[in-house]
């Protein structure tokens, strides 16, 4: 008897969890095709929000300000310390091997390619992603987005469509901060511990340096700032009418874009090398 | 319904069978009424009972779940998207809550909508409407500040400013006297008077006795979700077998209002009253 019941415990528990990682994968799947849904409805409004004589212009440069602008020094300092990094371990390493200037290639890897794009993302996900979603999702809480419909504004052209430019152009341009920071910013610092001559160092890194890596690196940018607005916006907008729904949309809207981030980061790597 | 709502032609809006629920939680059942052009109609009923889900079904903000929302004759839910922004240029909205933006300053709440429906419009001019309108509604104050900073009172009124600025023919308004103090109440009913006046449409969810008294030319009575009964004030102020019994009464004490006048132009009608 008793085995029994512990055999139909343990088969209720097994279809229990069969039955729940069913459901949330399911949940996921459609909540990304929502997603998907959304963001075909943003990119439809841009061309309008540019026609008409928008009041979203105010709403766009706020967005600027806050992500790009205010997030600066963080990205700036962030950049200046990993290109310095790379630059102390690779003058320390390298030369054992004989690979003095394969220091430069993975200076130019690291910093454009890889780490710029995507810790300049983390930066943006962390301050202006968790904004956005919970911004918005005390906009719904309070019938704010109602309010908008009702006085005849569109919620997507006047919110949605300034925060995905916003974002998407501070992204850009912070990536742009960061290479220039991760790559320049980074040699003054290193003279404080090892002494390369400027000219050596320019002359090294424009060898190597070839327009694709900041290509690739402006379209990681391009990807991530798309998802980071989309994610954000969806999952404040998903907010129904708790307040205690608005820190959740935070923590979704983080979570979500930092997975697409390093899916997407992935997917453009091995397309880069593949192709 | 009452006969008067059938005599007219083409009303202003038009609940057809309304039906609306949240997960298993029925909020509205079968709801059906007819606002005539012109006319005043409130919503009255216990809390809880679906007068704001009503008010917003009837306003275009929520879905039903079925039947159907007209506004003069027309299914909103089939609009496209320029017929949907012509209707919001002629109908205005006020919250229970106010639901004023937080993250722009009280002249922004009050003259985007101005701003968005008439872009041709100088900006001093816009100025001098909003100071007008929400000094008429009895705010003095500053217009620079943010809504957190004003009492709820003062966020009301700003609400209502923020809804009547276009100077809209329908205008749904949810709890209007609701944290308003006495003066401002005044206010909000010299506001209404004037747009009764103008021939404007209202549809106003409120158990405030004095309002219904002053303005109301037909009532529906809620309950958990169910209208049980609509029709001209006097009919339903004599049906005591409804809920709400205490507002009805009340409102039979005061004695029936001294005129019915009808003001007919452009093939709209309503009743005026000369207490109002």
């Amino acid at each position: 008897m008793f085995i029994e019941n512990l055999y139909n415990i343990h088969n209720t528990c097994y279809v229990n969890i069969l039955e729940l990682t069913g459901k949330k994968v399911r949940t996921s799947i459609y909540s990304l095709l929502y997603a998907l849904g959304f963001f075909y409805n943003v990119l439809k409004a841009i061309g309008g929000f540019f026609k008409k004589r928008q009041v979203g212009y105010k709403v766009l440069v706020m967005q600027i300000l806050f992500t790009g602008f205010e997030a600066l020094i963080i990205n700036v300092v962030m950049a200046i310390a990993i290109g310095a990094a790379v630059i102390i371990i690779g003058t320390g390493f390298l030369p054992q091997f004989g690979q003095t200037k394969l220091m430069y290639q993975i200076l130019i890897l690291i910093i454009t390619r890889e780490l710029g794009p995507l810790l300049t993302a983390f930066v943006v996900t962390a301050r202006s992603g968790t904004a956005i979603a919970t911004e918005l999702g005390t906009m719904v809480v309070n019938n704010e987005i109602e309010a908008y419909i009702a006085s005849g504004i569109n919620p997507i052209s006047y919110l949605a469509v300034p925060r995905l430019i916003g974002v998407t152009v501070s992204m850009l341009v912070l990536t742009i901060y960061f290479n220039i920071f991760g790559l320049l910013g980074s040699f003054t610092v290193v003279q404080l511990f090892k002494a390369i001559p400027i000219r050596e160092y320019l002359s090294n890194l424009m060898q190597v340096l070839q327009l694709k890596d900041i290509f690739l690196g402006m379209l990681k940018a391009l990807i991530f700032g798309m998802i980071i607005a989309v994610m954000s916006m969806f999952q404040g907008f998903s907010v129904n009418r708790a307040s205690t729904e608005i820190p959740v949309a935070g923590i979704k809207a983080v979570g979500s874009c930092i997975v697409l981030i390093v899916i997407a980061d992935v997917f453009v790597t091995v397309i880069q090398y593949v192709g | 319904m009452s006969d008067n709502t059938a005599t007219l032609t083409i009303p202003a809006v038009t609940l057809e069978r309304v039906s609306f629920s949240i997960d298993d939680n029925q909020i509205l059942s079968d709801v059906s009424f007819k606002q005539p052009v012109g006319a005043c109609t409130c919503i009255i009923g216990g809390t809880g009972c679906g007068k704001s889900t009503v008010l917003k079904i009837a306003g275009g903000l929520i879905v039903p779940e079925s039947g159907a929302v007209l506004i003069h004759g027309k299914n909103i839910f089939w609009f496209s998207e320029k017929q949907e922004e012509a209707l919001r240029k002629v109908t205005g909205f006020v919250f229970q809550n106010g639901a004023l933006w937080q993250n722009t300053s009280v002249f922004n709440n009050v003259a985007l909508p101005l701003q968005v429906h008439f872009p041709e419009l100088p900006q001093n001019e816009v100025q001098k409407r909003v100071r007008a309108l929400v000094e008429e509604l009895g705010y003095y104050e500053t217009l620079t500040v943010r809504p957190a900073e004003l009492s709820v009172g003062e966020q009301k009124l700003i609400a209502i400013a923020r809804a009547l600025i276009t100077d809209p023919e329908i205008v749904f308004m949810d709890d209007p006297t609701a944290n308003l103090d006495d003066d401002s109440i005044e206010h909000v009913y010299n506001k209404i008077t004037k747009l009764r006046k103008r021939g404007v449409t209202l549809l106003i969810a409120t158990n405030n006795e004095e309002l219904l008294y002053r303005f109301a030319d037909y009532i529906g009575v809620m309950k958990l979700g169910k209208l049980e009964i609509f029709g001209c004030y006097e009919d339903v102020i004599e049906n005591t077998a409804v809920s709400m019994k205490g507002t009805l009464q009340r409102l039979k004490r005061r004695g029936r209002r001294v005129c019915e006048e009808e003001i007919i132009g452009d093939g709209s009608e309503m009743s005026n009253r000369s207490d109002v």
